[in-house]
């Protein structure tokens, strides 16, 4: 199979400073893999800055590409719910723009779901990187570790309870069930992945690692959100609150939908 | 002379008809799955497939058996022990002993069969001799072995022994996984320090692959260590004074590349493209390392893939009985010659005319 079923899924809620050096990488990404995704869909913030940039913008080869304007939220929560809305694959991807597919990553997907047709959400191996491209470690891969969760391969609820670092940008889940579950809440700001999962589990979503590296992620992004709250003076969370926002997202996905709390970071 | 002329008439006649009887002595693994005893097994079934009297004997009264780990028709072949007696023997018979049995030797030597070694491992050929001794002071004649390189061994320390060369086969159960193959290390050591060793070396050196889960193969029943070999992605091998090297073609006959150090005989069906091989076992965590790497990012290339099938082909069991049938056919037609060469020396003159 020369394409898969799947949209990727990229969210562009600015264009400013090195936004363009990075998702040019993003999209070579794309343009490398063996296998190339069903579809592109960039959900873009309506505004005016960004519409000039994709109108100049030269759209990647050989994956078909769609650019959609969401006047609605535009955080990456949910501007990942509206392109997961708009998406007519069985399943789809979220890509960041400063984050990159490894070239196997669609054709490994390919091998796997036609052995796994159980599983609804396939993690990739992240390989995390800083801002020059050096090895900072592994994510997702601590599934095929013996004894970590209960089926080797798996993530289970009881073991997301325990154990917090998985990465959903690059997985690639079935459509259906991410609406069956609810998609990402906006409100869970620091926690809204884990919520997720916590919540795909819990609605017995199948989990599996492809243990093959699919995705390149870059973590401590000097202008990244999270970087504020991990390294910055005025922002940095101090661990109560990074506990409270764990403790948060456990309390919150027994609900599927938002139920939109307002708390400030 | 009539009587040795008519023992030698049945001796004759059961040679025609198959009955002489093949003894493959056979240590006690006590429940463990030991290579070089699973041929012994794989030799005796086919031999009787193919309509002779072979069974697998033991010394003592009491033996564990391999139904544990191989399956229940090799269990179920005839054996006979020689603590109870049921060692009885005619000139027609063979009795074949592994190489490390050197101290049965003793025990044999008079008896009035033919004597034979397997040697699957020439490492042990000197552990139980006396100094001095050589096998053909205990009346051996023939050796099978498994490798050119074992045989050559064997023809410079044993001149008069006439050695010949039976490949073993890889079972049909060593195939390729149904599912995609899994972050997992299937480890295969002679010593059981090492398989250690080389875990602890491996964490230390890559930190990063700390997730990666490590199986050791040693007392796993044979199907189980067929479906763990098909699984893994990796097998890694020290045996340095390995004779054969049945746990790399195993896991090439799953598809799953070997990294492993270099025997101090080399096997016949090593080659530089079929495996990763190490001079020194202290590099293994470091080849296991990048070939970790590669295999996550699907990187190994393809000739290590098409070097592994090639090298598998030989090993067939089809092949192997091939070649044992036509071994045995072979022995019992140059004694069934033997016996009438004899017959006719007895015989008076006219009753040869």
């Amino acid at each position: 199979m020369n394409n898969t079923d799947v949209t990727v899924i990229l969210p562009i809620h600015s264009v400013d400073g090195k936004f363009e050096e990075w998702f040019s990488k993003s999209i070579k990404s794309l343009e490398q893999t063996q296998v190339k995704p069903g579809q592109l869909l960039l959900v873009c913030a309506d505004n005016k800055k960004i519409k000039d940039f994709m109108g100049s913008w030269k759209s990647p080869e050989g994956v078909k590409t769609e650019i959609v304007y969401n006047n609605g939220e535009t955080d990456f929560c949910s501007q990942v719910n509206f392109g997961v809305e708009s998406c007519e694959t069985e399943f789809f991807s979220i890509l960041e723009y400063d984050d990159e597919y490894s070239n196997i990553w669609f054709k490994q997907f390919n091998e796997y779901v036609n052995h796994y047709d159980e599983v609804d959400l396939f993690f990739p191996l992240v390989v995390d990187t800083d801002e020059n491209g050096q090895f900072i470690g592994f994510t997702n891969e601590a599934l095929w570790a013996m004894g970590f969760s209960e089926d080797l391969g798996y993530l289970d609820n009881n073991t997301l309870l325990k154990y917090q670092n998985f990465q959903i940008s690059g997985m690639i889940m079935r459509k259906s069930k991410y609406e069956e579950v609810g998609g990402l809440k906006a409100s869970m700001k620091l926690t809204f992945n884990y919520e997720f999962l916590l919540r795909a589990t819990y609605n017995d979503t199948v989990i599996m690692t492809i243990p093959k590296v699919g995705y390149k992620h870059t973590n401590q992004r000097a202008d990244s959100l999270f970087w504020d709250y991990k390294f910055s003076k005025d922002k940095q969370l101090t661990p109560d609150e990074a506990k409270f926002w764990i403790e948060l997202a456990k309390k919150e996905y027994f609900f599927t939908k938002d139920r939109k709390i307002e708390y400030s970071v | 002379m009539e009587q040795q002329l008519s023992q030698l008439q049945t001796g004759l006649t059961k040679m025609k008809n198959k009955e002489a009887k093949i003894y493959f002595l056979t240590q006690d693994t006590e429940g463990r799955a030991i290579a070089s005893v699973a041929i012994n097994y794989q030799y005796v079934k086919i031999l009787k497939e193919a309509g002779y009297n072979a069974s697998i004997l033991y010394e003592k009264k009491e033996y564990k058996g391999v139904s544990e780990w191989l399956p229940k028709e090799y269990a179920e072949l005839p054996h006979a022990s020689i603590e109870t007696g049921e060692l009885r023997v005619g000139p027609q018979d063979f009795v074949i002993i592994p190489e490390l049995y050197g101290h049965v030797l003793e025990q044999i030597k008079e008896m009035p069969c033919t004597k034979m070694i397997f040697c699957q491992a020439y490492d042990y050929i000197l552990e139980t001799l006396q100094p001095g001794f050589s096998w053909t002071n205990y009346g051996v004649t023939k050796c099978i072995t498994t490798t050119d390189s074992q045989k050559e061994y064997i023809n410079n320390l044993f001149p008069s022994i006439q050695t010949d060369v039976i490949k073993p086969s890889i079972p049909e159960y060593f195939k390729v996984s149904k599912k995609p193959k899994t972050p997992l290390v299937a480890i295969h050591t002679r010593d059981p320090r090492d398989t250690m060793k080389i875990i602890k070396e491996f964490y230390l050196r890559n930190p990063q692959f700390k997730w990666l889960t490590f199986r050791d193969m040693r007392n796993i029943s044979r199907e189980e260590f067929a479906t763990i070999l098909g699984e893994a992605c990796v097998g890694v091998w020290v045996d340095r004074i390995s004779g054969f090297g049945t746990f790399p073609l195993e896991a090439m006959a799953c598809k799953t590349p070997v990294i492993g150090n270099l025997p101090i005989l080399k096997p016949d069906w090593l080659s530089q493209e079929n495996g990763l091989w190490v001079y020194d076992e202290s590099k293994i965590g470091e080849v296991l390392g990048n070939y970790v790497k590669n295999w996550l990012e699907d990187n190994l290339p393809d000739k290590l893939y098409e070097e592994m099938e090639k090298t598998i082909k030989p090993y067939s069991e089809e092949n192997e009985r091939n070649e044992v049938v036509t071994y045995f056919d072979g022995l019992f037609k140059e004694k069934t010659e033997e016996f009438n060469n004899s017959i006719n020396k007895l015989s008076p003159v006219g009753v040869n005319a």
